[in-house]
């Protein structure tokens, strides 16, 4: 996480007014019959340092808007400008530089790694095109694996040989290969089980901080979002409906959807068990062109009014941290009800607390003992 | 009249047993399982105990590969064709299940004994609509024949809050939503009113939002008919919200059983003491967060002793060599743990920890 005080507010990646519709399906004169509006004008801001998550549930398009800041994929309409570069335009060829310097980490270690490369291979590729000469390239491969905690031998094995964190691992140290600015991890945490996730958790951290990365996480488990993001945008439908930073977003959400979404999590404290008021229904097809707002069919708030007019994503005051608090509500003001209650300090046992500590120290007391071995 | 003071003698103790019996929905016992694959044999489930109490919630977690869905396949008769089940038992109301035929299986599964799935897309027939679904696993099981069997899949699909039940009797799983068909396979899995439902994580695949109504829904439906269900789940956060008992896995072995809040408030396996302190919380905001190092052995590499000694920073040669029994440290005779250091604060190599912290 990065130090808060100290985070530079230049942005590195503008997004404005971006979209993203798919045609779905034909009628009889080959013209599509509906259009899936997967983003529909998001406009965002990503600071230089920062991390910010995009959280929200399936479908709600954070996987798309990453890639489209990337520009894996096309827009529809809107601008996307890099370190003041407009790179929403630009032909392959010309995009060719910015792709070194942005680049995704995958959800799933085992198909995103190619089973034929050997390791060493896989993250050499992207040094190769990318010019670097045959003679540091060993040494970069080397200093990469290293860097994610992998020993240099491991660049001889291949992916099938390796637990899911280690791929993970791999991925990071592929996406980093070429000195990135920006790296875009969608779901990097999510296919993992909970002790290797914090040790991944753990690691992207570090490498932040040790590199100066600027982060965008696509993750859809709150807990791993609060933990690490600086700024969090929650996204429903396709739309942004808050964006705040995360001290504020999680002590005062605004926006009812995220209110609800963070209610809805399951907090790992059996002394807590809220008879929580839960959202009903499904989020509506995105195939819809209903005016208003998205989520007024499941909004315990929505009144008339909502289903005719879209809200803006409008600042509605200043955040814990002197940051604005934006959200597309036009009854925010009711929806601020302060914490939600699964935000409230769980009670840790003194036993608990007691052994979770030991057990802590007493691994620190045997890394320091067998030197810096790297973590298998 | 001495016939009579007989009786009145027995009365009370037979209840009382009878009780008892009728309490445990399900036993499993010593239950070993293997694996064949062309490069050998692998034991998978490695002795798991547990009971399962009539209305009671019991959670299996552990991560991956741990044999918590093993488990439940194992109870099921589901195991995959290259597993074999090498001893232990399992016991559904006094009925050993281990060794049953394919036959007097069917007759249980979906009767005595349902299972709910991940997925419920792969678990559902596509080219059947819902209610024919629903209508084949009533009718198997039942008297119910057609006006009937419908009138009481109409009734399951209310029960488990389907809006417009009688018109989604007709439609295919692919027209609802994830949510909804999860719903229809808890309604599947219940209609013939089970004493044991295994849900094998039910709500890995839905959205958090989805996820709080399913697990509320499951909560409500066991409250109303007794089922004992045997929650598996990865999420310590789902284990806190349904669970009653909690069962923690690790490669093949139950290393840690007790009440849910025994287990959140005095975790006693260092297994546990690290993947509870590995979660990140809603409710902080620490730097790093605490890790277990390392990863799960693979079956070639697993040590004689407690299999967690590869990774435990409190293992020694004893660790290594010998197993650890699954038994009570403290006065709580129902909070088990397999671990020869528990509790770890009065164990030797905490001492120097402890200077370290003090």
């Amino acid at each position: 996480m990065t130090d808060r005080t100290t985070l530079k507010t230049d942005p590195l990646v503008r997004i404005r007014g971006i979209s993203k519709h798919y045609p779905v399906g034909r009628d009889a004169f080959g013209r599509p019959s509906a259009m899936l509006r997967a983003v529909n004008d998001v406009s965002l801001d990503v600071r230089r340092g920062e991390t910010l998550a995009l959280v929200g549930e399936s479908g709600c398009g954070k996987s798309t808007l990453a890639r489209l800041m990337l520009r894996l994929i096309e827009p529809t309409a809107g601008r996307i400008v890099f370190d003041d570069d407009d790179i929403s335009k630009l032909s392959p060829r010309k995009l060719r530089p910015y792709r070194a310097r942005m680049q995704l980490i995958f959800q799933d270690p085992f198909a995103s790694l190619n089973p034929r490369m050997t390791v060493g291979d896989v993250l050499d590729e992207p040094l190769r095109i990318n010019g670097w000469p045959r003679e540091k390239r060993r040494e970069r491969v080397a200093q990469l694996l290293a860097m994610v905690g992998l020993r240099s031998a491991h660049a001889e094995r291949y992916p099938h040989e390796f637990s899911g964190g280690q791929r993970q691992r791999i991925g990071i140290a592929r996406a980093l290969a070429c000195g990135p600015e920006l790296v875009v991890g969608d779901e990097p945490v999510s296919a993992l089980d909970v002790s290797v996730q914090a040790q991944i958790i753990n690691l992207l951290g570090d490498l932040k901080a040790q590199l100066g990365l600027t982060l965008v996480m696509i993750a859809h488990d709150l807990a791993v979002v609060r933990h690490m993001a600086d700024r969090v945008g929650v996204m429903y439908l396709g739309e942004l409906v808050e964006l705040a930073d995360t001290r504020t977003l999680f002590s005062r959400p605004r926006h009812p959807y995220t209110r609800a979404l963070i209610e809805a999590v399951p907090l790992p404290d059996p002394h807590v068990r809220p008879e929580r008021r839960l959202l009903e229904g499904d989020a509506p097809s995105p195939l819809s062109a209903a005016p208003g707002c998205k989520f007024a069919t499941r909004c315990p708030l929505a009144r008339e009014r909502c289903h005719s007019d879209t809200p803006a994503l409008l600042e509605t005051g200043e955040g814990v941290n002197g940051e604005p608090q934006r959200v597309a509500c036009h009854y925010w003001k009711e929806a601020d009800m302060g914490a939600p209650m699964t935000t409230a300090v769980a009670q840790e046992s003194e036993r608990y607390r007691l052994r979770a500590k030991l057990f802590q120290a007493r691994l620190q007391a045997l890394e320091e003992k067998t030197a810096t071995q790297p973590v298998a | 009249m001495t016939i009579i003071l007989a009786q009145h003698d027995q009365a009370p103790a037979r209840t009382k047993r009878s009780d008892a019996m009728n309490d445990n929905v399900l036993t499993v016992e010593g239950l070993k399982v293997g694996f064949r694959t062309d490069k050998g044999r692998f034991s998978i489930l490695d002795g798991v105990d547990f009971t399962l109490r009539r209305g009671r919630t019991l959670c299996l977690v552990g991560e991956s590969g741990c044999g918590k869905s093993v488990t439940a396949l194992s109870i099921m008769g589901l195991l995959a064709e290259n597993a074999e089940i090498l001893g232990g038992s399992a016991r559904l109301n006094q009925h050993e299940l281990i060794g049953l035929d394919r036959h007097a299986l069917r007759r249980l599964r979906g009767d005595a004994m349902a299972m709910i799935f991940q997925e419920p897309m792969t678990s559902l027939n596509p080219a059947f609509t819902i209610g024919n679904q629903l209508i084949e696993g009533i009718r198997q099981h039942s008297d119910l024949e057609g006006a009937a069997a419908r009138e009481h899949a109409i009734e399951m699909l209310k029960r488990v809050r389907i809006p417009a039940a009688e018109q989604r009797m007709g439609e295919y799983p692919h027209q609802l939503s994830g949510g909804m068909r999860q719903r229809v396979m808890i309604a599947m899995a219940l209609a013939n009113d089970p004493g044991l439902l295994i849900a094998d994580e039910p709500t890995t695949a839905l959205d958090v939002t989805i996820q709080a109504q399913i697990l509320q829904l499951i909560r409500r439906l066991q409250h109303d008919s007794g089922t004992a269900v045997l929650m598996i789940t990865h999420d310590l956060g789902v284990v806190a919200e349904v669970g009653d008992d909690v069962a923690v896995m690790y490669a093949g072995r139950i290393v840690e059983r007790g009440s849910v809040t025994a287990l959140f408030d005095d975790p006693l396996h260092p297994y546990t003491i690290g993947l509870l302190s590995s979660i990140p919380r809603l409710d902080d905001t620490l730097t790093r967060l605490s890790t277990i190092p390392g990863s799960v052995p693979t079956p070639a590499e697993m040590p004689r002793g407690c299999r967690f000694s590869t990774r435990c920073p409190f293992a020694d040669q004893h660790c290594r060599e010998e197993v650890p029994p699954l038994a009570a440290v403290g006065n709580d005779k129902e909070h088990v743990v397999a671990c020869w250091k528990a509790p770890i604060e009065h164990c030797e190599e905490c001492s120097e920890s402890r200077e370290v912290m003090a």
